[in-house]
């Protein structure tokens, strides 16, 4: 293959597998410091109360513990936008599972033992579960002095209420849509609690150093955030703040924003400046780290009788639980996202982060899109139904124009977003819409076909920003340095395509750092919203111009031609027109040398950055504005079969379709879409965190919360791409990461809907919630199906 | 199942691997109270982690012989304390006589976990949502026991008493669980789409006097007599097999927990019921 | 604390032990072995699987004593030399692996399906990866490693 070709567009299996295949791929968990402590949280028993006294005399005696901190000795408190958590509880406890105190010991075992020996005085208080209580006035308050937290600037907490934010969005004259409207559909929706269920748990190792620098290596997604939060909240300089991450055993989000950094590196300056590590148990990772949010969602929506939507009003009510640093932000993006892919001309929501005194909440894959898809792609369906008009029909009406449209938030949409109708042409085609589905493979299933179109951008700061340094050695082999964080998406091996082709080298020549350290790695905001590729991919460009311009600078001195007549292929430089004048650029990238020993030029670096024009804060009162640097359109289809019986609904085939710009590695976005389709359908079909009336986590285990396994994918996957190249994305490619996971829940639903007309309206669709939604709704066809499976001949096959 | 442990490492004990029977009975005639018997530590590690037990002494049991092993005995098919749930399933014999048993001990947790755990430990461990004490009730299987003082032999219903509680006393083995053969009209089936457990299950013997047993529904497996009666007074037919399902789903007691709804139980007892009797049927 | 012998990878290992001590943090811990990998430690998740005379346990839920005079195969010793075993190959070429947290443990689960002959198709293969989870969810490439070698290539 001629390298001019390129590697951009191929299918490449991602750097690291060898790595990751051997188990040689290190991760925080793995990492120790000689002379490291062990640190053990103890955590509160009760959901709200005064912290009256904490007794660690007890701990302190048992062998090998060294120390036991509490509230009082770390007054600190962090955050990133709500900025409402203090690094232990102090004077009280919010939700059980709290931490109110850490054990410090030489080994982990008298650490348990220590942990269990903290004696804790707590003077109850009432507790609040139910956001919409809450909201109540008179409700039970969770943070008293809300008015002094460090809010983010685009957040509206309310102090004095349960409110941690919120938002709202309006354009046009939801009232007056109300009234040219023919058809209303209304409803209440409910999402449950999700675990990220990243497969590493939350793990962390500081060593506050007697020289005041604080190495922290931890497993999370941003390690330029870790640094922001822990160098504001404990008052330390940025530089003095040295956060690595290697591998990340999954984020999905949870591993972004707070964590527990900062709370470990205070233990570790505390503990006499040693080594200190904290790793959580399952049960700590569900009980104390924060899950996804819970959602009560109420909406009407208007629509004509040519089935045109007219008038949206959506209200999201967030269970933030007892911290909602991150929460904030996803009722933003919830909130403005409640259109989807759909132009409506009338829209009044509100999306509300309320707290609560269950488990902390953060950012999930999906970021409030997933919540707000699967209740407008729902209405949508209902809708069309009830106008007697078909599914493709009413999206095509009502589809965002690229060129034309304005978003939600009133932001024009340009002619190269992406192309929505040929994502909902190409999804049609390859669920075969409109042709029967297969027979069922057990005659009393229902076998139907359903889907749902989405849309979503990285929700981030404005200024949010991204880097890139390109450093060329001594054999023309080059190390790409950035920030963003290896999770799995393979991010690495797509930008290191992007950097050989730029130079005609074979990818392998081209080597992106795997550990994340913010004293040697380029600047990026976070690794979160699908952004990576995106932000860093144009860091890492603009960084390859920048090292081209140099090397072109020193070849123009040699060949004694303008700069611009130089061309950089296949790892030679040579003159334009006249390619027998060539040098390889080994020969150039360290300087030229003449004959005497003579040198021009020296070792090329070239930098580059991503930063956002387009982005503006949301006005408070309206919601308009430009949240977003890009919008990926996709859909999900799938064909599914309803065992009535049993209320199960088991996904047989999964097609997805995404309008990804420029595939810069096809392997890699099938590994995404196939991916984030079985986590879709793992979240849509079983997963719910279950409280009991004083909120302690029923299932903090893989048991009681059960999770997709091997047996439960589809029999066959397909994806397909569309291409439509967005001007100012690295080669024309958008993120796609959390795309693949947004619509799979709607799909199925809707599925569902259309051959049943059962509404399901409750997350998860597991088989209880079905089954007692076919009861109430249609419970005929539960004794048809036994009916069914009863006269069965006796060869037919039963199970 | 609200299990789950802050905790990774386990309480401190002292390990003994015994290599003969009577060196346990010795044991635990000397330790009682203080000693547990570790036969494929599944259950009792996890026990151990969630500081639910925490033996001074832990007795490993898996090394002796004589506890291992699938026989004929005369009629009766006899499996040792200490055979694992994949031996169980790969076993020739057990196939071909005892389906139930077969199906139940095939499908129990994941290969990984069916290669340690035993059948001893899964009717020993007494919690509500395991396999094999469902199929051995339907088949009418004994468990024996021995001490230092003697052997007895019960029928499992009669051991399991309930969540966490059985008839075993603190200085005594299992040693085996007989099958009496005919048992090749039998059947185990459970319904755990979305959990690691079963949500519900049946057994169903009719070779010889009809059995049938639910599990995960209640602390310990339950026969439903009122089903039984059907199928003996009836045979199994497509009006027979209505009649049990909707017998079944009003007549057996079902429990609330965080894997289903006693109602969803319910539902799903007279489903089993309909589709293991169509099976069995065949 | 005990002593205890035992092969890892092929390699004689003495150490030491306590009695309540568990497979799992003995390789990690004490052996330094990292690839065995923890995300549950209760049987649930299946990471810390390791090969114990060949055969998948769920290092969690084993004492370290009961290692003794064994053999223990963990993702590491697959590899032989710079080759890398037919499985772990696979992995590679079809992308069976993202995060890669729980890859060492499906690669040796893998192995030993393949390697025992205990599944015949596809559907069975994955059926015996129950006890396992990936929550980036590879089990569709993983599917396809494993028909590509079920398959005999
Ligand atoms: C993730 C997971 C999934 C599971 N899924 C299933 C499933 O689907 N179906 C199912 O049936 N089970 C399931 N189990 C449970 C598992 O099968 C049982 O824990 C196991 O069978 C216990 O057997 P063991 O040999 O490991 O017992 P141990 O842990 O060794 O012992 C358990 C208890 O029994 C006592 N004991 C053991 N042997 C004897 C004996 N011979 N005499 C007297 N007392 C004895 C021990 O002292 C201890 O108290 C699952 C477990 C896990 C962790």
């Amino acid at each position: 293959m001629p390298l001019s070709e390129g590697t951009v567009g191929k299918p490449i299996p991602p750097q690291d597998m060898p790595l990751k295949v051997t188990g040689t791929a290190t991760y925080a968990y793995d990492v120790e410091i000689p002379g490291m402590l062990y640190a053990k949280l103890v955590t509160s028993t009760v959901p709200h109360a005064k912290l009256k006294k904490v007794d660690t005399k007890r701990a302190e005696r048992v062998e090998g513990v060294l120390f036991v901190f509490t509230g009082n000795e770390m007054p600190y408190r962090v955050g990133m936008y709500a900025g409402d958590r203090d690094l232990l509880a102090k004077d009280k406890v919010r939700w059980v599972g709290h931490p109110v105190a850490v054990v410090v010991a030489e080994s982990l075992e008298a650490a348990e033992k220590a942990a269990e020996m903290v004696d804790v005085e707590y003077e109850t208080l009432q507790p609040v579960f139910d956001p919409l209580e809450a909201l109540k006035e008179g409700a039970p308050l969770l943070h008293e002095s809300m008015h002094e937290y460090r809010h983010a600037p685009a957040f509206n907490p309310v102090p004095g209420t349960n409110i941690a934010n919120k938002f709202t969005l309006v354009h046009g004259d939801v009232e007056e849509g109300f009234k040219q409207s023919d058809v209303i559909i209304e409803d209440e929706f409910r999402i449950s609690h999700v675990s990220h269920a990243y497969m590493e748990t939350q793990n962390v190792l500081a060593h506050y150093m007697r020289d005041g620098t604080l190495e922290i290596w931890t497993s999370c997604q941003s390690p330029f955030i870790v640094r922001q939060i822990v160098s504001e909240s404990l008052g330390i300089p940025y530089s003095k703040v040295v956060v690595k991450t290697p591998f990340v055993g999954g984020g999905f989000g949870g591993k972004a924003g707070l964590g527990w950094e900062a709370l470990v590196a205070m233990t570790s300056k505390l503990a006499g400046f040693r080594p200190v590590k904290l790793v959580l148990s399952r049960k700590e990772n569900f009980a104390s780290s924060a899950s996804r949010e819970a959602v009560i969602a109420k909406v009407k929506a208007g629509f004509t009788k040519e089935g045109k939507c007219v008038a949206y009003k959506v209200t999201f009510i967030l269970d933030a639980g007892a911290y909602a640093d991150y929460t904030v932000n996803v009722s933003r993006a919830m909130g403005y996202s409640a259109e989807g892919v759909y132009e409506i001309p009338n829209v009044y929501c509100e999306s509300i982060a309320v707290y609560t005194n269950k488990i902390p909440t953060t950012a999930m894959r999906g970021f409030g899109y997933p919540e707000s898809n699967w209740v407008l792609e729902q209405v949508f369906e209902r809708a069309a139904a009830k106008l007697g008009i078909d599914s493709v029909r009413i999206r095509r009406i009502n589809l965002l124009r690229p060129g034309e449209s304005h978003t939600a938030t009133g932001e024009r949409l340009r002619e190269d977003v992406g192309d929505p109708r040929k994502v909902l042409q190409s999804l049609l085609q390859q669920i075969g819409w409109g042709e029967k589905p297969q027979p069922p493979s057990k005659p009393w299933r229902i076998r139907s076909k359903g889907f749902a179109l989405c849309v979503k951008g990285p929700s981030q700061p404005p200024n949010a920003a991204a880097s890139a340094i390109v450093k060329f050695n001594e054999d023309a082999t080059v190390d790409v340095v950035v920030g963003t964080g290896n999770f799995g998406q393979g991010t690495a091996t797509s930008l290191s395509q992007l950097v050989a082709d730029q130079f005609g080298l074979p990818v392998e020549r081209v080597r992106v750092d795997l550990v994340r350290d913010t004293s040697k790695s380029a600047y990026t905001w976070q690794t979160v919203g699908s952004r990576g590729l995106f932000t860093d991919g144009v860091a890492v460009l603009r960084a390859c111009e920048d090292a081209k311009k140099q090397i072109k600078g020193i070849a123009s001195q040699v060949f004694r031609v303008n700069e611009e007549d130089i061309e950089i292929i296949d790892g030679m430089v040579r003159v334009r027109g006249r390619p027998w004048i060539s040098i390889p650029l080994k020969d150039l990238v360290f300087g030229y040398v003449y004959p005497n020993g003579n040198t021009v030029g020296g070792p090329v670096i070239g930098r580059g950055y991503f930063a956002s024009t387009l982005n503006t804060y949301l006005d408070p009162q309206t919601g308009q504005g430009i949240p977003t640097i890009f919008h990926t359109f996709g859909g999900t289809g799938v064909e599914i079969e309803l065992d009535p019986l049993t209320g199960e609904i088991e996904v047989i085939k999964a097609v997805q379709v995404f309008d990804v710009g420029k595939a810069i590695n096809p392997l890699l976005l099938k590994m995404q879409l196939d991916g984030g389709f079985i986590m879709g359908m793992s979240i849509a079909l079983f997963e719910k965190i279950k409280f009991d009336e004083q909120g302690n986590i029923l299932n903090p285990n893989f048991t009681g919360y059960y999770i997709a396994r091997s047996k439960d994918i589809p029999e066959s996957f397909s994806c397909s791409l569309v291409e439509t190249p967005q001007f100012d994305g690295p080669m024309g490619a958008r993120g796609i990461g959390e795309l693949s996971m947004i619509s799979v829940a709607s799909a199925i639903s809707n599925a569902i809907f259309l051959s049943t007309g059962i509404k399901l309206n409750n997350l998860p669709m597991n088989p209880e919630e079905v089954w007692r939604q076919i009861m109430n709704q249609r419970p005929e066809l539960v004794e048809q199906a036994l009916e069914n499976m009863l006269k069965l001949t006796q060869e037919a096959k039963v199970q | 199942m609200s299990f789950g442990s802050p905790y990774f490492t386990l309480p401190e004990f002292t390990y003994l691997r015994a290599r003969r029977i009577e060196e346990v009975l010795q044991l635990l005639e000397e330790k009682g109270e203080d000693a547990r018997l570790l036969a494929g530590g599944v259950g009792l590690i996890s026990f151990m982690k969630e500081r639910l037990v925490s033996p001074s002494i832990v007795i490993d049991i898996k090394g002796i012989e004589e506890l291992r092993g699938i026989k004929l005995e005369g009629s009766k098919i006899s499996i040792g304390a200490c055979t694992t749930l994949q031996e169980i399933s790969e076993n020739e014999l057990i196939r071909k006589e005892i389906p139930a048993l077969h199906q139940a001990s095939g499908e129990a947790a994941d290969i990984a976990i069916r290669g340690r755990a035993t059948i001893g430990g899964n009717v020993c461990e007494a919690i509500p949502w395991v396999d094999m004490p469902v199929a051995l009730l339907a088949l009418d299987a004994d468990i024996h026991l021995l001490s230092r003082r003697g052997e007895r032999m019960l029928k499992v219903g009669n051991f399991l008493k309930g969540m966490l509680e059985t008839d075993l006393r603190q200085n005594e083995l299992v040693t085996k669980f007989t099958v009496p053969t005919p048992k090749r009209r039998s059947i185990f089936r459970k319904y755990a789409k979305g959990s690691e457990f079963a949500i519900a299950s049946i057994s169903i013997c009719v070779d010889g006097e009809v059995r049938v047993v639910y599990g995960s529904v209640a602390p310990t497996p339950v026969r439903c007599k009122e089903v039984e009666q059907i199928i003996e007074r009836e045979g199994i037919s497509e009006s027979s097999i209505r009649k049990a399902s909707k017998v079944a789903r009003e007549s057996v007691e079902c429990m609330d927990d965080v894997l289903a709804s006693s109602a969803y139980r319910k539902h799903i007892v007279g489903i089993l019921t309909a589709s293991a009797l169509k099976e069995i049927q065949r | 604390m005990k002593k205890l012998s035992f092969n890892v990878n092929g390699i004689r290992r003495n150490t030491l032990t306590k009695d309540n001590e568990l497979l799992l943090d003995l390789l990690r811990e004490r052996l330094g072995v990292k690839s065995v990998k923890a995300a549950c430690w209760r049987g649930e998740c299946g990471l810390c699987t390791v090969l114990f005379d060949g055969k998948p346990v769920k290092s969690c839920l084993v004492l370290a004593v009961e290692a003794e005079g064994r053999e223990i195969t963990t993702a590491e010793g697959l590899a032989e030399g710079e080759r890398l075993s037919d499985i772990q190959d696979a992995f590679v070429k079809y992308g069976a692996s993202q995060c890669g947290f729980c890859t060492p443990a499906f690669v040796l689960t893998c192995h030993y399906i393949i390697e025992s002959g205990k599944a015949k198709t596809e559907k069975e293969a994955l059926e015996l990866l129950n006890g396992l989870i990936c929550r980036c969810g590879t089990y569709n490439q993983i599917r396809e490693a494993l028909a590509s070698l079920l398959s005999g290539k």
